[in-house]
């Protein structure tokens, strides 16, 4: 099974940056400019990890991890948000089990990519 | 063998590259060290794995009714709250979140009793909410070591704000320092 990165973020210069600093390392990105765009991309069978913007129009970070979780993708799914704030809402919390960073904006390029790079091997199947 | 410490380590978002900086070279030491850490049931093993890779101690998955031993690194599975019954066994039973969590550090915590001179240390990493403050008052109650990761270095500094703000932690310290400060603490295996 291939694991990819998934970007989700309605800024498209944040999408092209992450995706240009992921494509260096030579990790599989796809992007999305929603939350409903993510949700589209995990229907079509997306499996790896989501680095998800919070404040976005329409469905904002918060609520497309509730509708993940709502529908169900468990496995093969981690999220790492993406976010400029300084405090996160406590609303968060019930989804600890998917969250499993938090990356501040404006994004160092090593702190992204290593975690990327971890948070990738932990989805690889058992030899 | 049994180990002259115990460490607890809790985290929870952020955790993980917290942890990957512990134990990046972390030598054998002569404690059990119990981690919690928020995370998907389906990584537990693969999450074992990734650390075994960075140390020279054994990290296991916890397993209910086993016994600490030294220089064992035990990772709380997913789904199931942990205990350490008479600072010996491994208890792991299911229940309700709390602060929640599920395993959830004040419980692993609270479960510790004091026993000289056996060393007790509870660390606190980055994490979202409150859980370990609780827990963190006990083992200073019992005698024990308290850390909390700094605010520089916590990917979020929730966690390890509440249990500072119990005026219950010793050291506000980086991943990096806590690897010192728990070989000093600790001692290697011999």
């Amino acid at each position: 099974m291939k694991y990819e990165v998934m970007i989700v973020d309605d800024e498209i210069s944040v999408l092209h940056t992450v995706k240009s600093l992921l494509d260096e390392a030579n990790i599989p990105t796809r992007t999305a400019l929603s939350g409903l765009e993510c949700l589209r991309e995990l229907e079509k069978g997306f499996k790896g990890l989501i680095l998800m913007d919070i404040v976005m129009p329409e469905m904002n970070g918060y609520e497309t991890i509730q509708a993940i979780s709502d529908k169900g993708y468990k496995k093969d799914i981690l999220i790492c948000l993406l976010t400029g704030q300084q405090t996160l809402e406590t609303q968060i919390q019930k989804y600890q089990d998917y969250v499993l960073d938090y990356i501040k904006k404006p994004i160092d390029t090593k702190t992204l990519v290593n975690a990327v790079k971890q948070y990738l091997a932990y989805l690889k199947p058992k030899k | 063998m049994r180990p002259n410490s115990i460490v607890i380590i809790g985290a929870s978002g952020g955790g993980p590259r917290a942890l990957n900086m512990i134990f990046t070279g972390l030598p054998s030491l002569a404690g059990s060290i119990i981690v919690v850490q928020q995370m998907p049931k389906y990584i537990n093993a693969s999450f074992c794995e990734s650390l075994n890779q960075l140390t020279e101690m054994n990290v296991i998955e916890a397993a209910d009714e086993t016994p600490l031993n030294e220089g064992c690194v035990y990772i709380a599975p997913s789904e199931k709250h942990i205990q350490i019954t008479k600072n010996r066994m491994i208890h792991l039973f299911n229940g309700d979140k709390v602060n929640w969590a599920c395993p959830s550090v004040d419980v692993l915590m609270k479960s510790i009793e004091w026993e000289p001179p056996m060393r007790v240390i509870g660390i606190i990493l980055s994490g979202l909410g409150q859980d370990g403050a609780e827990g963190i008052k006990h083992l200073k109650k019992i005698g024990g070591f308290t850390i909390a990761q700094d605010e520089s270095s916590a990917a979020i500094y929730g966690m390890p704000k509440s249990a500072v703000e119990t005026n219950q932690i010793d050291w506000q310290l980086t991943p990096e320092q806590i690897r010192l400060r728990l070989i000093h603490l600790v001692g290697r295996r011999q």
